[in-house]
Parts: C-alpha cells; structure tokens; sequence
C-alpha cells in the first residue's frame, strides 16, 4: 500500500520477520544469522524548463539474510516476504555460504550494544502529497521567471526503516524521514544553484532556496575568462562536502558530515596548496547524532 | 506477469488518462568477489515489482511498487494518475507523444550457459586462481577479482495493446592487480578497469575472457609501473586501447546525444550539452573516418544496450549519430522525437528496474570499425604514447572539456614499444579531439565493451550501455597535463 500515514515497516513487522527467518534458519540446521530488512516511500518531483516534467513515486522493501557457518558466510536478498520467500532466501545464503571457503578472519556475530536513538522522524515529511510538492515547485518556478531566468531541480520527500536483527540478540530498527529540494537557474550567461536537505519538511525553504539560485546568476553575469594558474578558491559548505564525497567515498562514510565550525573561510584556509590529506581528514566528523545528518552525503547540506 | 500488467494497466487507465503503461520486472542477481585469497562478497538477489507511467492532464505520473497484491497494485495506480494531475499545477503545453505501432512480441536474449546453472563453488574457484596467479608475483599487494550475473524477465504492456515479454541474461567478469610501494599505488586490470567487460551473455563470456591466462602479464604490469617515468607533458600522437575508446564514445559522444539533456531536462543534475539542436546535420564532430551509431538491435552484437524493444515498447534500431564525421542523429524518446518534430523515437528509453521512470539511455553507441591494420594505426606515425584501460575521467556538464587518465602507457617508436609510461593523462576539446582522428583499425580488432556504471536522472539511475570501439590514432592531443603540476 502507498498509505504514507502507516509505518514502511514497523519494529514489530520487522521483528516477525526476523522471527521467519530464525525458523527456516533452524529447520535447515543453522544457528547464526542476521537479516539485514529495509523499506522506504519515496517521492520525487523533477522540473526543468520552468515546469515540472518527471513526478514520480515508489516503494520498496527487502530483506538480506547472512548466514554464519564454520567461519564462512554469505547473502541472500529478497523483496517478497511470504513464508516460501523468507525460507528461499534463508536457503540461498545457506548454499553460498557452504560455497565458500573458510576465512580464520571472519567476524563472529555482533553482540547486543546499547543502541542509541536517533529521532528523525517527522510526520509531515513523510505525509507530503504530490500537490504539496508541486505547489512549493510552482511557486518557485514563478519567483524565477520573474527574474527572467530558467529553472531545473528537484522537491523530494520521502521515508525510510533500517533494521537489523541477529541470533546473538541484536534488535535495532531506525526510521527517518527526507527532503531535498535542489534547484538550478540558469540566465543568459550564468547559473546560479542551490540545495538543502532536511528531516522535517518545516524547515524547507524552497522559495529561498530559488531566491539564493536567482542571486548567484545574477551576480555571475557577465563573466570573465579566468587564465590558468594558481588561485585561493573558496568554496561554499555544499562544494566542500562533494569534494570529500568524491576523495573519501560517499560510500565509506555514509553518514558524514562537515565539522560544524567548516564555515567556507575556515576550509578554504584549510585546503590551501600545502594542506596535507591527514589535515584534511581530521575536519571530517562521523556523526551520526547531528539531526542534519540525514543522508547527508547525498544531500549536500 | 502479463495478468499483473494487464490488470495494473486497466486501473490505471481512468478518465482523463490518455497513454499508460506498465512493466512488471522479475530479475534475479549474483554477485562473487574475492579479495587477496579470501572470498569477498558472495551473494544473491532477487526482486520483482511494477511501475506504472501514465499521461493524464497532458502530464506525465509515475508510481512503482513491489507490494503485487490487489490493493497495493490498485494504490500505485490511483497515485501514478494523482502525480500526473498534481504536474499540471506548473504545466506549460501538454505532453505529446510521436506515433508508435502495437506489438505483442516474446523474445530472449541469447545464452548459451546459463550462468545461475554453473555452482557458484566453481565460479569462485576460478576466481581464486586468477587471485593466486596474480599474488605469485610478490610485488602484487591486492589482488581482486570479481563476477556478476544478472537476468530479468520484463512484461511491457500499454494502452496501444502492445505486449513485450523480454528476458534478458547478463554477464560479467574481472580483475585487477594493485601494488603499493611508498605513497604511491599503480593497477592493472583485466580486461577493462571499473568490474572488467560485461556482456548480454550466459557463461560463456567468462570462459571467452581467459582471466587466468591474463593474470601474470597484469601483475608484471602493475609492478613494473612503479619504476617507469612519468608520462611526459606536451602534444604528442595519442594511440588508445579499444576499452579506452569505449570510454572516450561513451562519455563524448553518447551522453552529449541524448536529447533530453540537450531539451534541458538533465541541468539540474546530469548536465545539458553542448549539442543544441542548430547543431543537427551542421556540425563536423569528426574527421572524415568518424562513424558512430547507436545501435540496439541483437545484430549489432550482445552489448549491455541490446533489446528487442525499450521501455516505452519502441523497437530497437539503429541510428547513425556521425557520418563521414558529420553530427546527424540523437537519441531520441517518444516524447522528446515529437518535441524537436520527428516522426518516431529511434528507441532508447530505458529504466534500471521496475522502480524506476524510463529515461533517454544509451544503447549501444559505438564508434564503428576502420580500414587500418592493428600495424597500420601503430606504425603509421613514427611517434606516438599509447595508452591503455580508464583509470580517471573528468568531463563539463556539455560533454565538451574532457580530461581521462589511464592505467598504462607506452612510448611507440616506428610502430613499436620502446618504453613504459606510468600516470598518463590527456585532454581535450570534444570536437577538437574527434577531428583529430586519423587512424581507426578494423574490424578484426573492434570489440563491444560494457560500461556498467554510467549515471544519470533523479532519483538516480545506474545503468549499463554498450560501446563498440577498436584502437585508434590521433593527431597532436595535450598529454600529461594533470601530473605537471
């Protein structure tokens, strides 16, 4: 169902789920696994040329199940959670993992940890229709025609669960919510762009995110041919943390963020031609408790 | 599936809606690594769900989910058309679509190994023994080796009365050898870098790669860059590797064509081009020898673009792009074809799964075959550095100033090696460079690669396309640029 009132995937639905898994892990002679289950709801409105031209909607879950065995493991996903399914998945990882040759090195399971709580919820982001997002995109379209310019983005609003489950005891289930807006406006010879993300939909602003994209193009009219050479750049927060998505692996650190005090004079001192990479890595911060750390990484905040 | 799709297509099909479609996606995936002797990642997937495009309002709307069950499919369809009325809200002129046929067609691609029928324990002892063969030589620090597989069985139906059962099957295979000394890390992979050559092919596409024959050479290379100069600074004649042109075509020439970035429907993201629509049968992209196509059709071979038909149930063809060096075609898409006042789409809208909206994608968008002799592009000029396997590109959001590096190169000296290179790079202007062309060996030396990873749309989209390419010459191309300093 595409009810974005209901939970994706609740704690409870997550743990029956995993209660499956155990049994058909069991039956088939295996005491340790884990289920990685994760769902989301997901909308995204796209526009360009000033009007909205890709509105699209999906949902989607799936369950991964690990299977430990003699120091060999391996991964089974699916997206169907019937009993048949949930026992097939169960089944895959185990004939992996009997394919694979042991590994002295393997982690065992994890232990139960405290786990901390991160809200990140909020009921109105995960309650955004697609007028909503259409009425907030028009109305930015509007303020950027008004300034004789085009405009290109994107307005999305979404939630997502992650859980994970394992025989050692581990239950974790996080549930969080996203929006994004991100805008290009484009003049006769210059651009301007801007982008924010965000848990709660209260504190998007997509009109002054269009204002902001409207100034920066017209204040880089008219521009001038740079000659090569050396320069100090600086660079905006969201140009910085591209820069270290693409050296470090957005991947890798999948809930980075910049260090709250990188305002755009500090990094580009920073960053200057002799600034070592350890220089560099030490202002990055993995923070999963910040509240704006929501997907960060591919939100560019 | 094709119940499914067809009950998904009725409740999709309400007043005001004038075009919908569904596809219905069952795929199936494995995926094997290893990694200095130990197994990587071993694993398996399967998924399966719907997506419905309609046309209600002059607008487009989109809805995808897995849940198949009559409610959830009965959701999906009522919000694809909500979307589509909420667009109107920022609408400038409705939506039109160029004609296209009904078809009710079945086809699957060729395999002539199942390759989810060889044991997944076979499949990862051959990986171990390109892995071994590859540590064998001490200077190896990290050897990795990987497979993929994929197949999907997709029902297309729509609202013309077309019905399009393909399966497709996919293969993939590679490996590369890294040595690190001081603060430095030289690699070599096979056959191509970034998961190696990918194919619309069963098993057999492993057994044609020859992985473990390849392993000593790549590890010899991947040492021996360490004590070879620095690829020097300046215009010299650039000779690339068949892979490399692959690259090179995919990223200058098959992005730049696709209409809706040229229409401004990417800006916000994966970039416009530099192609405006003046440009069309007015522009000279190449020298003379230049030829491209984008081509999906099996004929043209089993590139990771081939189908018998693409999202939008438009048959695949074939479409010259460059002829005689002359800009002459885009890709095109229903919409788009009848936006710029083309008859039909030339058949190149495609999704990565059932989740997503079909986009603009390259198919197979090859540079086709020369006349020279392998001899003949090495040994015409009396100088040249040869370079070869992508290692880093770097392109503008136009497709029009381009930087690659590769893994390797060499100085050529009357058509022969005479010495080793390492960090070559170079650069350019696409046309420029295209114009530069003066030598583009046969066919006997033209292969389809496989780029798996190319990117584009929001949400995003990660999808394979196909690149046919032999070695090539070119005339006084800026090299070494990025290591000057």
């Amino acid at each position: 169902m595409l009810d974005s009132l209901a939970p994706v995937l609740s704690f409870t639905e997550c743990r029956r789920l995993f209660e499956s898994v155990q049994r058909a892990a069991k039956s088939l002679g295996v005491s340790d696994v884990e289920a990685l289950i994760a769902g989301h709801r997901e909308a995204l409105t796209r526009f360009a040329n000033n009007t909205i031209h890709q509105n699209v909607a999906e949902q989607a879950q799936w369950l991964s199940v690990r299977v430990l065995l003699d120091h060999r493991t391996a991964r089974a996903t699916t997206n169907r959670f019937d009993e048949d399914s949930i026992r097939s998945a169960v089944e895959q990882a185990l004939a992996l993992t009997k394919s694979v040759a042991p590994d002295p090195d393997l982690l065992s399971l994890a232990p139960p940890a405290p786990i901390p709580r991160i809200p990140r919820f909020d009921p109105t982001t995960a309650e955004a229709t697609p007028v909503d997002r259409a009425r907030a995109v028009s109305e930015a379209i509007r303020l950027v025609e008004s300034a004789g310019q085009t405009a290109a983005g994107i307005y999305s609003t979404g939630q997502a669960v992650e859980a994970i489950f394992n025989s050692q005891g581990v239950a974790g289930w996080h549930s969080e919510t996203a929006a994004q807006f991100s805008i290009t406006t484009m003049a006769k010879d210059s651009s301007g762009w801007a982008k924010a993300s965000t848990a709660a939909l209260s504190e998007m602003e997509p009109i002054e995110l269009a204002r902001r994209a409207c100034d920066k193009a017209r204040l880089s009219a008219n521009p001038q041919e740079l000659p090569p050479g050396h320069y100090t750049v600086v660079l905006e927060p969201a140009a910085v943390l591209d820069l270290v998505g693409q050296m470090f692996g957005a991947s890798a650190l999948p809930l980075c963020t910049i260090n709250a005090a990188s305002s755009p004079i500090v990094w580009a001192r920073n960053c200057s031609a002799t600034t070592s990479i350890s220089t560099t890595m030490s202002r990055i911060r993995c923070s999963p408790e910040l509240p704006t750390t929501a997907r960060a990484c591919r939100g560019g905040n | 599936m094709k119940q499914l799709a067809l009950q998904a297509l009725d409740l999709a099909l309400v007043p005001g809606v004038t075009y919908a479609d569904v596809r219905v996606i069952e795929s199936r995936d494995r995926d094997l690594s290893t990694k200095n002797g130990k197994p990587g990642q071993v694993s398996s997937a399967e998924s399966a769900g719907l997506g419905i495009r309609v046309l209600a309002d002059g607008c487009w709307g989109f809805a995808a989910t897995d849940d198949l069950g009559k409610a959830g499919v009965e959701a999906t369809a009522r919000l694809a058309v909500e979307i589509a009325r909420s667009s109107a809200l920022a609408k400038k002129r409705d939506i039109v679509l160029a004609p296209e046929n009904k078809y009710e067609v079945t086809w699957t691609s060729p395999c002539r190994i199942d390759p989810f029928s060889v044991s997944v324990e076979e499949q990862l002892a051959l990986l171990l023994s390109v892995d071994a063969e590859l540590r064998r030589n001490s200077g190896v620090t990290l050897a990795q080796a990987a497979m993929v597989f994929h197949r999907n069985r997709q029902i297309f139906v729509s609202s013309l009365g077309s019905v399009i059962d393909q399966t497709r099957t996919f293969s993939g295979a590679g490996f590369e050898a890294l040595s690190f000394r001081e603060d430095e890390i030289q690699k070599r992979s096979y056959p191509n870098s970034f998961g190696g050559q990918h194919q619309l092919k069963g098993y057999e596409l492993i057994q044609e790669l020859a992985l473990l024959d390849q392993a000593p050479r790549a590890a010899e290379e991947a040492v021996a860059l360490h004590s070879a100069d620095r690829c020097p600074e300046g215009r010299f004649d650039l000779i690339l590797d068949s892979s490399q042109i692959g690259l090179q075509v995919h990223e200058s020439i098959g992005h730049p064509i696709e209409l809706d970035r040229v229409l401004g429907s990417e800006a916000n993201y994966a970039g416009m081009s530099f192609l405006t629509l003046d440009k069309l049968n007015n522009l000279r992209y190449g020298s003379e020898i230049v030829n491209a196509v984008c081509d999906a059709r099996p004929e043209h071979g089993p590139g990771l673009g081939t189908f018998a038909f693409d999202d939008e149930g438009v048959p695949a063809q074939s479409a010259d792009i460059i002829r005689n060096g002359q800009f002459v075609g885009y890709m095109t898409s229903r919409e788009t074809a009848a936006a710029v006042g083309q008859q039909r789409s030339n058949g190149t809208m495609r999704a990565t799964s059932w989740a997503r909206l079909p986009l603009i994608r390259m198919t197979n968008v090859s540079l086709s075959p020369g006349e020279q002799t392998l001899d003949e592009v090495f040994g015409g000029v009396s100088h040249a550095i040869a370079m070869e396997t992508n290692k880093s590109w770097s392109i503008d959001d136009k497709r029009y100033n381009f930087q690659f590096g590769c893994e390797i190169a060499w100085e050529i000296r009357d058509g022969k090696r005479v010495r080793m290179y390492k960090n070559p790079t170079y650069s350019g202007i696409t046309t420029e460079f295209w114009n530069s062309c003066v030598a583009i060996a046969n066919r006997d030396h033209w292969t389809l690669w496989g780029v798996p990873n190319c990117g584009k749309g929001q949400p995003e989209q990660v999808i394979g396309t196909g690149h046919g390419a032999s070695p090539s010459r070119f005339h006084n191309i800026k090299i070494g640029a990025a290591y000057a300093g």
